[in-house]
């Protein structure tokens, strides 16, 4: 879009952002439900896949060399099929940066503001969305370098605080089920953040040199999912598989639960801010990517015309997606990860083989 | 009645904030996807806003992955 580029540092902080926002909200429930007192082990397995994921992927970054994922898929299935192609890829980002919305939405409305109506907290939060994107995506890396150190001071500041109350016999006995429910529960790490990464793609050929940003693209998803960890164990260390897997965010239930020296208490908001800033930039790197993605479909120089219609739709799409929570707990339950599958495994690997072919072909 | 008079005040904020500027670069393409687009928001907004029953994207996708489940036996 336009010549702006990012560094490969900054890069990795966005992968790191990415992986964690809204999954550090969403994912300790479902894991402590399946994977019972081993879903640490689980999340360890995720990892592993996101990094083979991630090594595909970056396969794929690099041969489009410097085009985004709607620029290469147009270039090689021609104007018509690409354009296709690349209608399922935008809907699945659209449809995925609404529902991102909605789970920070729904947080809001059940923990922390229960009388603003939702729509509201979304647009509110939609348009410092847009204002980011707007500015493009150099501003948005910065902002990142910005945040980063914050959310690390948090982060362990929560798991220091929270080191009194540990209980190592909640992780007991270690492998009780066998390993099938630990390889099972794998799946929801594996579907929540780690498929979406195809939406990176998006972003990839923005970072100026591509090896380094390969290698930060490895380490960040391995960062990320390493806090993805940290913070199912301390779940689990904290109030138990079973408690974890009843509460709705078990997380910002063991941030109610610090309590230091008697005194220092209700420290719970902390955990939100750290929801807020990583939520923050993955809705704004899932923005970016369906606006900028838009206004390539559209071959159109400029994607910020499109951001004001594309929000208004969003807060729409963003409140009649979920009816209510059995819905979305059906929802990502059952059709998630089947859905993010396709959409963030089989069609870059259908886009690989098509510029593969291209290549030998243009070659010979 | 006041949500859909505010969707509409929206909209025309929106569109007399963007496409001046649109205007004055001569980008008719950008000029028709623009409206396009806003117009297509500010219907299913305004619809929304009466509350008429809107179909939900994800009910398509569901029941599409429920018979794809159902055909490999999940």
């Amino acid at each position: 879009m336009d010549n702006q580029t990012i560094s490969a540092r900054q890069y990795m902080f966005l992968v790191i952002f990415f992986i964690i926002g809204s999954s550090i909200l969403i994912v300790p429930t479902p894991l402590a439900a399946q994977g019972k007192q081993d879903a640490w082990m689980s999340v360890i397995l995720s990892i592993l896949f996101g990094v083979v994921l991630v090594m595909f992927l970056n396969k794929i970054g690099s041969l489009s060399s410097g085009k985004t994922f709607v620029q290469a898929a147009i270039f090689v299935f021609g104007n018509w099929a690409g354009r296709l192609f690349c209608i399922f890829y935008l809907s699945f980002l659209y449809i995925l940066a609404s529902l991102v919305l909605r789970n920070i939405g729904d947080f809001m409305t059940t923990q922390i503001i229960p009388e603003t109506p939702l729509q509201f907290t979304h647009t509110l939060f939609l348009l410092v969305i847009i204002g980011g994107t707007y500015l493009g995506i150099e501003a948005i890396a910065r902002s990142s370098e910005i945040f980063m150190p914050w959310m690390v001071i948090l982060l362990i500041f929560l798991t220091i605080s929270m080191m009194p109350q540990i209980n190592v016999d909640q992780l007991k006995p270690i492998l009780g089920n066998g390993v099938l429910p630990v390889i099972n529960s794998s799946s929801i790490v594996i579907g929540t953040p780690l498929l979406e990464m195809a939406a990176l793609l998006m972003i990839f050929p923005y970072v100026k040199e591509e090896r380094k940003a390969k290698h930060a693209w490895i380490l960040g998803t391995i960062i990320g999912g390493g806090v993805l960890f940290l913070i199912t164990t301390l779940c689990l260390l904290v109030l138990g598989s079973d408690l974890t897997a009843l509460n709705a965010y078990p997380t910002y239930r063991i941030g109610q639960k610090i309590n230091i020296a008697g005194f220092l208490e209700g420290l719970e908001i902390i955990i939100a801010i750290i929801w807020m800033l990583t939520i923050f930039f993955k809705l704004i790197i899932l923005y970016y990517a369906t606006s900028v993605g838009i206004a390539q479909f559209l071959t159109m120089k400029d994607h910020r015309p499109l951001l004001l219609p594309l929000g208004m739709g969003m807060v729409v799409l963003s409140i009649i997606a979920y009816p209510d929570v059995a819905y979305f707990e059906t929802f990502v339950g059952e059709v998630w990860l089947s859905y993010s599958l396709t959409h963030g495994l089989i069609l870059p690997a259908i886009l690989m083989i098509g510029l593969l072919i291209k290549k030998r072909v243009s070659g010979s | 009645m006041w949500a859909t008079i505010a969707v509409i005040a929206v909209s025309i904020l929106i569109f007399f904030l963007e496409f001046p500027r649109l205007k004055r670069k001569k980008k008719t393409k950008e000029m028709w996807w623009f409206s396009t687009l806003l117009l297509i928001a500010t219907t299913v907004s305004v619809l929304e806003s009466r509350n008429v029953q809107l179909p939900n994207p994800l009910d398509y996708i569901q029941s599409f992955y429920t018979t794809i489940h159902s055909w490999i036996g999940l």
